[in-house]
């Protein structure tokens, strides 16, 4: 998952920063509300957490601008505006979630967490695609019953494609979302861990779920 | 007495009546008794006359010849010859008082009101005239015609009882008492609901000013509907809701800028602290850790006091202490101070601030001053801008000018520089020591020391902030030191 942190208040952009990394997450980080924006509109982000008082251009600006080229991406503005008309003004401009300064570190990570599986039409936080359950919060891979131990980059590949059952997901739109990285070039990678992937869901002799699709990319298929 | 409005108006509308009514009354009283005796004053001078010819004048003596002449059983009267001798008087248990009666010419008359026998109040009329003679006696022979003594004149006093009259104006005052009664019961009844009209719009007022309270303060009294003669009331309400919201939002506003000052550095404070604790990390991280958070929890002192700074010279709590300072080692060991601070190079800047300037003032309060102006002057400034600092005094004060190259701010921003929490970028992205609050300090400290700060663009890429310290605030401004 990709994350956009637009925060000019230099502690907190670090510390959230580092904690989405330590999560699993790729982050871009913007200091002020114009590179934000443009990096909103380059990066397909699967969230962007926003802060309201920005300089060059205000958090609320960045979220109209982004909604007014119809650009969905789930937006969590971060403020330490807490007065309720300050909520309603933000909400009614497209933010989907709204948290005050000063905040748990775990909430925000929920509030992350509950934002991309909105998005994604997936309310559940555990994820079940045929006889697999994957657990978002617990980060927990599990059939039956049965734990299958997964790296962290392994799970960050298994949720990003499981949120996108059913869809085909190119090699490079994988190596952006979980290595925030635009360059592609060692996009190969991703087949190395698809690979790793593959070989613990099929350990116990399952069917094969995760396809290939050869010149397009990856899909997840099962019933969910 | 009730301070109710309408009990007012109908206890002075009752009032007014009331006392009309009596006024009314008292003058139909004198009138009415007025008409009745002004008639019985003609009925007596018709009795009067025609009691007259009953008295005739033989020629030696007057006698009375009572033949009913037109006059009623009541008269009483009296007559008398100018010697006061009794010619005549009524008969029946009333009689006219022997007293002096007053002096009347002949063939005149007077009225006047007496008292009877019986105590009892009567009307009388006084005539004198000349008793007619006798013509019945015979002629008189030339001696003794040439021999009598002209015609005596008589004095006839007839009154007439006067209880019929009071009796009638006893009456009438019955009447006139029934009807003021009435006619006050009559105005109470009639006033009640004319009142609750007129009150209408008071009470109207009165119910719109009772609901209002502070989550209302954005409303106002309508005084479109309001009477003319309470309508500055409301307008006065108006303006002081006007006043009274503005407050309130101005406090609401330092509060909520107050949050948000606070708010970011503790978010900061927390977030680092609680991605520390997710996991066992190195001592190196930890000690970056610490370092930042330190330096979070330090703007959060400087806000914090300067919030505080803030509170105390509004309550007038700040201290004023009176020391000597020497204005260029003060300004330039502010300055190094400061630079210190920012690690930044102090070789741009130019002074022109004479030695031996020595006045007295608080210096605490003036460090304060001089270094948020002196930090401004440093983070704000443009790179290749030198920045002057310069001082002069005259008879009026001392006066020290900071500026700066500068490309942010306009000529329209100045007014609201001043301003607590103001942030030339809206976004309010400066947290700690640049929150908006320094020049506002500054203004408030310099206030409290009778100063004032000035702030303006001399040029189109230059700003400037001047301190002015009036003499008055000094004490005394005089070279004390010659550094040569």
């Amino acid at each position: 998952m990709k994350v956009l942190v637009v925060e000019d208040y230099s502690p907190i952009r670090k510390a959230v920063e580092a904690t989405l990394r330590e999560s699993g997450y790729a982050v871009d980080c913007a200091i002020d509300g114009a590179e934000g924006y443009s990096a909103a509109c380059n990066g397909g982000y699967d969230c962007i957490v926003l802060d309201w008082m920005l300089p060059k251009m205000t958090g609320i600006e960045v979220l109209a601008r982004l909604r007014q080229v119809a650009d969905q991406t789930p937006i969590l503005m971060l403020t330490a505006k807490d007065a309720t008309e300050d909520r309603i003004k933000g909400l009614d401009f497209g933010a989907d979630d709204y948290l005050v300064k000063p905040f748990a570190i775990g909430e925000l990570l929920a509030r992350i967490r509950a934002l991309i599986r909105r998005h994604y039409s997936a309310k559940n936080p555990i994820i079940t695609i045929g006889n697999l359950s994957l657990d978002t919060i617990a980060k927990r891979l599990t059939r039956n019953e049965q734990w299958i131990e997964l790296s962290a980059m392994e799970y960050s590949l298994l949720e990003y494609l499981a949120l996108r059952v059913g869809q085909v997901v190119s090699r490079s739109d994988i190596w952006n979302h979980l290595y925030g990285l635009s360059d592609d070039s060692h996009s190969n990678v991703v087949d190395v861990y698809i690979g790793y992937l593959r070989k613990k869901l099929e350990s116990d002799g399952s069917a094969r779920i995760l396809h290939t699709r050869r010149g397009l990319g990856y899909v997840l298929e099962g019933s969910s | 007495m009730s301070t109710s409005l309408r009990w007012r108006v109908l206890l002075g509308a009752t009032l007014v009546t009331f006392v009309a009514l009596l006024v009314a009354s008292e003058i139909g009283n004198v009138m009415l008794r007025d008409g009745l005796i002004s008639q019985l004053d003609e009925r007596l001078a018709l009795a009067a006359h025609g009691l007259t010819p009953a008295f005739e004048d033989d020629g030696s003596s007057v006698h009375f010849e009572w033949e009913g002449a037109g006059v009623g059983p009541q008269v009483i009267f009296r007559a008398w010859d100018a010697s006061g001798s009794i010619l005549a008087e009524s008969s029946g248990g009333l009689s006219i008082p022997t007293r002096v009666a007053p002096t009347i010419l002949l063939s005149q008359s007077t009225t006047e009101t007496i008292k009877l026998s019986d105590g009892s109040n009567a009307r009388a009329i006084l005539i004198n005239f000349l008793p007619k003679l006798d013509t019945h006696s015979e002629p008189l022979s030339e001696n003794a015609l040439a021999s009598t003594r002209p015609a005596p004149p008589v004095t006839l006093e007839v009154a007439a009882k006067l209880a019929d009259v009071e009796s009638v104006l006893a009456l009438a005052k019955k009447r006139m008492a029934i009807v003021i009664g009435s006619a006050l019961l009559l105005t109470i009844a009639v006033l009640w609901p004319i009142t609750n009209i007129i009150l209408r719009p008071v009470n109207a007022i009165a119910d719109r000013i009772r609901s209002l309270d502070v989550s209302e303060l954005r409303s106002r009294v309508d005084t479109t509907k309001c009477p003319t003669e309470l309508r500055a009331i409301p307008v006065r309400l108006n303006e002081l809701l006007g006043r009274l919201e503005e407050s309130f939002d101005r406090e609401r506003a330092i509060t909520a800028n107050v949050a948000h000052e606070l708010r970011t550095p503790l978010a900061g404070l927390r977030a680092t602290i609680e991605l520390a604790e997710t996991k066992s990390r190195s001592i190196e991280y930890y000690q970056r850790t610490l370092r930042d958070c330190g330096q979070m929890g330090r703007e959060l002192e400087s806000l914090v006091e300067r919030v505080l700074l803030l509170a105390r010279i509004d309550a007038g709590k700040v201290a004023i202490q009176d020391d000597s300072i020497e204005l260029e080692s003060f300004l330039k060991s502010t300055w190094e101070s400061v630079v210190q601070a920012a690690n930044r190079d102090s070789t741009s800047v130019v002074w022109q601030v004479p030695i031996g300037t020595v006045f007295r003032s608080d210096p605490a309060l003036l460090l304060l001053v001089f270094r948020n102006l002196f930090s401004n002057a440093l983070s704000h400034g443009i790179a290749d801008h030198p920045i002057a600092i310069e001082s002069e005094k005259d008879h009026s004060g001392i006066r020290v000018r900071i500026t700066n190259g500068c490309d942010r701010v306009d000529e329209s921003e100045l007014p609201r520089i001043k301003e607590r929490f103001y942030q030339h970028d809206l976004s309010r992205s400066q947290t700690g020591n640049h929150s908006g609050l320094g020049l506002s300090l500054c203004d408030d400290i310099l206030k409290l020391l009778n100063g004032r700060l000035e702030l303006n663009l001399p040029q189109a890429d230059r700003f400037q902030a001047a301190v002015f310290l009036p003499i008055a605030c000094v004490g005394r401004l005089d070279i004390e030191l010659d550094r040569t």
